[in-house]
């Protein structure tokens, strides 16, 4: 049997490999990591004369000034003597010196620019002719005038150069993501489920294609690149759709969002006006050249060392004029890329960030420190976040050995990371004078509890507190689990039904009641503190009966749904961030939470300030046995063996500076005092508004409006930011053994005083190694 | 049976064989010795500062009660799935002999072999957690890997995945039994069983030798599974010597980790000298 | 004397059991053919940990082929793994073929002064565990500025202790005749090496590279440690680390890895059988 097999196996086999061989062996685009083969300014071949080894030549990063009424903008384009530029209500600039000057071209109707000014058009383009295409939303208005917001219409409008509009005549009620126009001028939308060619003159649409999702269209040539879960391409001059390009198919991957996250990336597609064939590709990675259909992605430009690599600028619009690349960012900064000969292709000096996970925040000072430093070639590795057979020991373990050869990295990023044992092992550098140094001013409590012998050997940038939400009355004067406890029951009596708390799962209860108490189950000598959790089992045990006593299986089953996974587990940071805000969507009447950068249903402290007030609700230190204590996240190290120490320390007092932190995405826990006050002095500033709604588990819908919160309400959150005592410190084996075992406590499987000897018994023997 | 070598070895003696092993040599001492000699060194000084604490690391290793524990249960892990794999086996080989047409389904045992660790994995958690299909059958809801089960599920999944290799070895050392002795023995009326005890057997030890070794050596490989499964902190009766090391090894405690290990190496050395004496007598 | 076991039952059980054993490996198979919904819809109650159980069905309710597809034409890594793979394990083979036959040669032939001694160093240093010399091993590539090259992960490997302890054994079962005869002839010690020797070890050599070849096919601890540079990775470290809900496209990995594990199986297979007669071989 075997040898038959092997007979026919063998052949099959062999041609496998053979596919293999010359398989996609040419789109070898996600080979090129950063810090590899970094395969900078591909133009000539450098004379190697005066600098015999070192590669010469980069493109480097400069400002283009917008015209001047200009803010943001839509697009910019290229035309036969300069370039165009669209600002953000939909004028069109001119420039023909490279943008050192703009002159205005035109302008949109004034109906259509007040929509555009304020962000209320769902998708604009505009043509070379000044034909302009637009959808928005329009209110009804009663016989008064007044605005009825239950009533709308969807507006989609042709405007024509001469002043005259028709409308499109779309059919269904599919929703239009995205409209592009081509070199003729002709409109081109896509739709969630179609891409259409619009007529230029009547405004009537023909289906080009029925697609999944079109979220982003771009001309490249005769070509129309569709873009959705996948990138389609069709061809305009055969009208048809052409082939697939497999190679860039293969790229584009990880941004297409095949794999679930939508457009968790920005990147942009782009063909300059020059009919080689070829096209650029324009991601947080960095530039890429492409021939269409060819086998190679070849990198321009890496995205590491210029503003591409910040996730806070998404990418609107770029064009190459000349050798010269401009991009426009959705900030509204706009960049040009000039090829410097003189440069060497990769910075001398190298620095290496390290954490285990990604951070937008750390990937953001990292690209604008390297702008900054253009001698600098900054690295963030991160590897749990890629997709790799790597675990989080393995990645400790890597990292321990390059810290115990010397090898580390500069900074590091401690998030999960043990910060005791490697400040004993003298891993770390002292940031006392660095901090000091900056002149600003961050929580002392923060900066108290990384103390270690005189020394501090690290900062978080961001802190949360720990929260009660709920009726003013009732929690006013509540801090202890045992209070918690008896409103929990006083609460069932009084609403036999109905969820009181936002879990209905033991290890949930734990993980969010925890919040407030883990900070002190472990003693001064670093066990366990036996009767703290004893203590703690045991409020929880009645807090959950008290929920789950008046709990229905539908509401049980919606909770389930609400809850946060990452990677397919619970993750205690994520679920507490979610837990106020899904308060609001459970009509509860008590929640407990995390107050910080995840609250962002619409925006931070307003959302919170909104919340209470709508429900006359207030929110209080979270009661416990560390109500006080925060946690922190983005915490801030730096190698003690670094070679570029100094530079180290600069970056890390860097992404803790005001001047950084202001405009990151945290937007509630800054631990530097005055960030966290230039960030309440903006939310409470004017202009901001939003509106939101809902509908309750009833399905009774519900209606925010988001307004900058009031005075009283930021002085509550100031007042909970500064009483913070300082930062939880629970070694994580004992938080996994008390949620893990706590669960039969509370579910009653196993008594209370037997699940802390199964603690003890498990967390002993591990404190111990 | 044990003529030969030694005989020959008298006049192939010295140092022209050396030249044959003076390459491994090399490699050997600079890549594998040398780095071995280096954890020796490290087993005497702190951590990363390099100070000479004497025998202070041994003294903290040897009373950790980690280090007890997790020595304890690789014993134990190593006394429990080395007779099983071995006898197991072996039977396994004995039916082959008995009926020469099975040797044609050998290579269903061999498969296991070469499933990755990762996708080992994945199967344990299929079968055996608390939604798996063993609670399916039992109708019970037990994580599996979280109770004193988790020895017998690393235990079984050892066998699992070595069971036919180490039948293919002991087939091996079967077949080279020449037939004489046996049919001799069957002659004089011994009775089956007699006859694999009093030939076959003393015949086997030889490879016994190599087999205990290498199935040793596959034991330890067991760690990769037990450790993707349930993680650095595993249930007690899986928290095995790599455990702690690699936990050492995350916490730069390198000081103690050196120690560990040479206080391994040691008890390997011990073990492995102990069979070599009961059954490799070619090595004499 | 007692009746034996009738030869079908025993059979019949050898079968049996064979099969029960295959079953994981089928499951990957047919795992494989699931789409990643599919999976989900499995498994979500392990993924949110609820009171229920998961369901498996060995045809998948829509097969599909899509893993295999985004393996083979979409994954370019997988591919450049894969020849990193090749070739690291190629290379090492090649390696251990020079060094670690010799080396087994003088052990089993060869009476010197501290052999005893230095083949039980051998057998212990390769029972220790990669992690306890890993940073001590860092320091030496380091030092020969192999680190972050392939080099470092293939010498070490080369000169594992593993291949000439296995191929000791075979080298051992020569008889001492044969040698005697060719020293007779005037053979020299390297012609009775490549002429007495190597012939009959033949087999025994073959069944240790095939070990060494599944050995350096799965290695994961030693690359991840050397080797910084992600392109130069094997494909052994893209299995992604099972999520559930990744579950089909593991599955498709890791029968494309246990596939060429097989086809090698399948090429050496006779060669594995008389080899390792050959190296457990005593007498």
């Amino acid at each position: 049997m075997w040898k038959r097999t092997k007979k026919i196996l063998a052949p099959m086999l062999a041609a496998a490999l053979l596919l293999a061989g010359c398989g996609p062996s040419g789109g070898m685009g996600e080979s090129s990591q950063a810090g590899q083969s970094v395969n900078q300014g591909n133009v000539e071949e450098q004379d190697s004369g005066e600098n015999n080894q070192q590669a010469m030549g980069r493109y480097m990063e400069s400002d283009i000034a917008l015209p001047e009424d200009a803010e943001t903008g839509l697009d910019i384009r290229l035309t036969d003597n300069g370039a165009e530029f669209i600002s953000q209500d939909g004028t069109l600039y001119h420039s023909q010196d490279q943008g050192q000057t703009w002159q205005r071209v035109s302008q949109v109707p004034e109906k259509l620019r007040e929509r555009l000014s304020v962000g209320a058009v769902s998708y604009f383009s505009l043509n070379q002719a000044g034909d302009a295409i637009a959808g928005y939303i329009e209110f009804s208005k009663d016989e008064e005038g007044n605005t009825d917001y239950d009533s709308y219409n969807y507006i989609h409008n042709l405007y024509l150069a001469d002043g005259s509009s028709v409308s499109l005549g779309l059919t269904d009620d599919s929703f239009i993501h995205t409209a592009v126009c081509d070199g003729e001028g002709a409109f081109y939308l896509g739709s969630s489920s179609r891409v259409y060619r619009v007529n230029g003159q009547d405004g009537s649409l023909e289906v080009l294609a029925e697609v999944n999702r079109c979220d982003y269209l771009t001309v490249c040539g005769k070509y129309l690149m569709m873009q959705g879960t996948e990138l389609l391409i069709y061809d305009l001059e055969e009208n048809k759709m052409a082939e697939q390009d497999t190679v860039l198919n293969a790229f584009l991957d990880p941004w297409l969002g095949a794999s679930g996250d939508v457009n968790s990336r920005p990147y942009l597609l782009c063909m300059p006006q020059t009919e080689d064939g070829g096209m650029y590709v324009l991601t947080d990675k960095g530039l890429y050249h492409h021939t269409l259909y060819g086998s190679t992605m070849e990198q321009l430009i890496d995205g590491s060392l210029c503003s591409m690599s910040d996730p806070l600028q998404g990418f609107v619009g770029m064009i190459r004029l000349g050798d010269i690349f401009w991009v426009l960012y959705s900030g509204g900064h706009l960049k040009q890329y000039v090829y410097d000969p003189s440069v060497s292709s990769v910075p001398e000096n190298i620095m290496r960030v390290w954490g285990l996970y990604e951070d937008d925040d750390i990937r953001r000072a990292v690209s604008a420190f390297g702008q900054a430093h253009p001698d600098f070639y900054i690295t963030y590795e991160h590897p749990l976040s890629e997709d790799t057979g790597m675990t989080k020991e393995d990645a400790m373990k890597v990292l321990s050995t390059e810290l115990a050869t010397g090898n580390g990295p500069d900074v590091l990023l401690l998030d999960g990371l043990p910060y005791d044992a490697y400040v004993e092992k003298g891993v770390l550098a002292d940031l006392t004078s660095t901090l000091d140094g900056t002149g600003e001013r961050y929580m002392d409590a923060v900066r108290a509890s990384y103390e270690r012998d005189g020394g501090q050997y690290a900062m978080p940038m961001s802190m949360s507190m720990p929260v009660l939400m709920g009726d003013r009355d009732k929690i006013q004067n509540i801090s202890s689990l045992a209070q918690l406890a008896e409103l929990a029951e006083e609460a069932r009596a009084s609403r036999p039904e109905g969820s009181l708390f936002g879990f209905c799962r033991a290890d949930v209860a734990l993980r969010l009641l925890a919040i407030g108490s883990m900070g002190s189950w472990m003693n001064e000598s670093g066990g366990v503190n036996r009767d703290a959790i004893q203590e703690f089992l045991t409020f929880s045990k009645r807090i959950y009966d008290a929920q789950l006593s008046g709990l229905t299986a539908r509401e049980m089953e919606s909770m389930e749904n609400m809850q946060m996974y990452v990677n397919g587990k619970l993750v205690t940071r994520e679920e507490a961030s979610n837990q106020l805000s899904n308060a609001i969507y459970f009509c509860q009447p008590y929640a407990m939470g995390m107050l910080d950068n995840n609250l962002s249903v619409v925006g931070g402290y307003s959302t919170v300030a909104e919340i209470l007030k709508m429900q006359e609700m207030a929110f209080v230190p979270m009661p416990g046995q560390s109500s006080l204590k925060g946690q922190a996240s983005k915490i801030l190290a730096v190698n003690e063996a670094s070679k570029v120490k100094e530079q180290a320390l600069e970056l890390v007092a860097y992404a803790l500076s005001s001047q950084f932190v202001e405009d990151s995405y945290m937007f509630g826990g800054s631990t530097n005092l005055d960030a966290l006050e230039a960030q309440a002095a903006k939310e409470s500033g004017e202009g901001f508004g939003a509106c939101m709604s809902f509908e309750d588990i009833e399905g009774n819908s519900h209606m925010i409006s988001v307004d900058a919160p009031s005075q009283e309400a930021m002085e509550a959150l100031r007042q909970l930011m500064g009483a913070c005592q300082g930062i939880t410190q629970c070694d994580s084996r004992v938080y996994d053994a008390v949620i893990e075992e706590g669960q039969r406590a509370l579910t009653g499987e196993l008594s209370v005083e037997d699940t802390v000897k199964a603690i003890e018994n498990k967390v002993a023997l591990y404190l111990a190694e | 049976m044990e003529r030969g070598m030694r005989k020959s070895g008298k006049k192939r003696g010295g140092s022209r064989g050396l030249w044959f092993l003076a390459p491994s040599l090399l490699g050997v001492g600079y890549l594998v010795l040398f780095p071995t000699g280096d954890v020796l060194r490290r087993s005497f000084v702190t951590a990363l500062s390099g100070q000479w604490v004497g025998f202070a690391n041994y003294r903290s290793v040897l009373t950790n009660e980690a280090f007890r524990l997790a020595a304890g249960n690789t014993l134990r892990f190593l006394a429990l799935c080395l007779p099983l794999l071995l006898t197991g086996s072996l039977l396994l080989a004995l039916l082959i002999c008995r009926v020469p047409r099975l040797e044609r389904f050998k290579a269903l045992y061999l498969l296991p072999m070469a499933v990755p660790a990762a996708t080992v994995v994945l199967v344990w958690r299929l079968f055996f957690s608390r939604q798996g299909f063993l609670n399916v059958w039992l109708g019970t809801y037990v994580d599996f890997m979280g109770e004193r089960t988790a020895l017998f599920i690393l235990v079984g999944s050892y066998v699992w995945k070595n069971l036919g290799y180490t039948m293919v070895l002991w087939l091996a050392g079967l077949k080279a039994i020449p037939a004489e002795y046996t049919e001799a023995a069957r002659v004089d009326g011994a009775g089956r069983i007699r006859c694999f005890f009093r030939i076959i057997l003393p015949n086997l030890k030889g490879s016994a030798y190599t087999i205990t070794v290498l199935s040793m050596l596959n034991a330890f490989k067991s760690f990769r599974e037990a450790y993707l499964v349930s993680g650095a902190y595993p249930q007690r009766d899986i928290y095995l010597l790599q455990h702690l090391f690699q936990n050492w090894y995350t916490r730069l405690d390198m000081d103690k980790l050196a120690a560990g290990a040479i206080l391994m190496a040691l008890a390997l050395g011990a073990l492995s000298l102990l069979l070599q004496r009961l059954w490799d007598r070619t090595g004499e | 004397m007692r009746k034996d076991i009738p030869r079908w039952l025993a059979g019949g059980f050898f079968i049996v059991l064979g099969a029960g054993i295959c079953l994981p490996v089928l499951m990957l198979v047919s795992g494989s053919l699931a789409d990643g919904l599919e999976w989900r819809q499995r498994t979500v109650c392990y993924l949110r940990d609820t009171q229920e159980y998961m369901v498996w069905r060995w045809i998948p309710d829509y097969p599909t082929l899509e893993h295999y597809k985004r393996l083979l034409f979409f994954s370019p890594a997988f591919f450049k793994l894969f020849w990193n793979s090749v070739g690291m394990t190629a290379g090492i083979l090649a390696g251990q073929l020079v060094v670690a036959v010799p080396a087994a040669w003088a052990f089993a032939v060869y009476r010197f002064r501290g052999r005893n001694v230095l083949f039980s160093l051998y057998v212990i240093l390769m029972l220790l565990p990669f992690q306890v010399t890993m940073l001590s091993k860092y320091l030496v590539l380091q030092d020969a500025g192999l680190m972050d090259t392939r080099w470092a992960v293939v010498l070490p490997a080369i000169f594992s202790t593993f291949p000439v302890f296995l191929i000791y054994r075979s080298f051992a079962a020569v008889p001492v005749e044969l040698l005697e005869a060719a020293r007779v002839d005037g053979a020299g010690e390297l012609q009775s090496f490549v002429r007495v020797g190597l012939p009959v070890a033949q087999g025994g050599v073959l069944a240790a590279m095939i070990l060494s070849f599944l050995e350096s096919w799965n290695m994961m601890e030693e690359p991840l440690t050397f080797l910084q540079d992600k392109s130069l990775w094997p494909l052994s470290l893209y299995l992604p680390e099972i999520a559930m809900d990744q579950a089909g496209y593991a599955c498709a990995a890791s029968v494309l890895t246990l596939t060429v594990s097989l086809f090698v199986f399948a090429i050496f297979h006779d060669a594995l059988e008389q080899g390792i007669i050959t190296s457990g071989l005593k007498i």
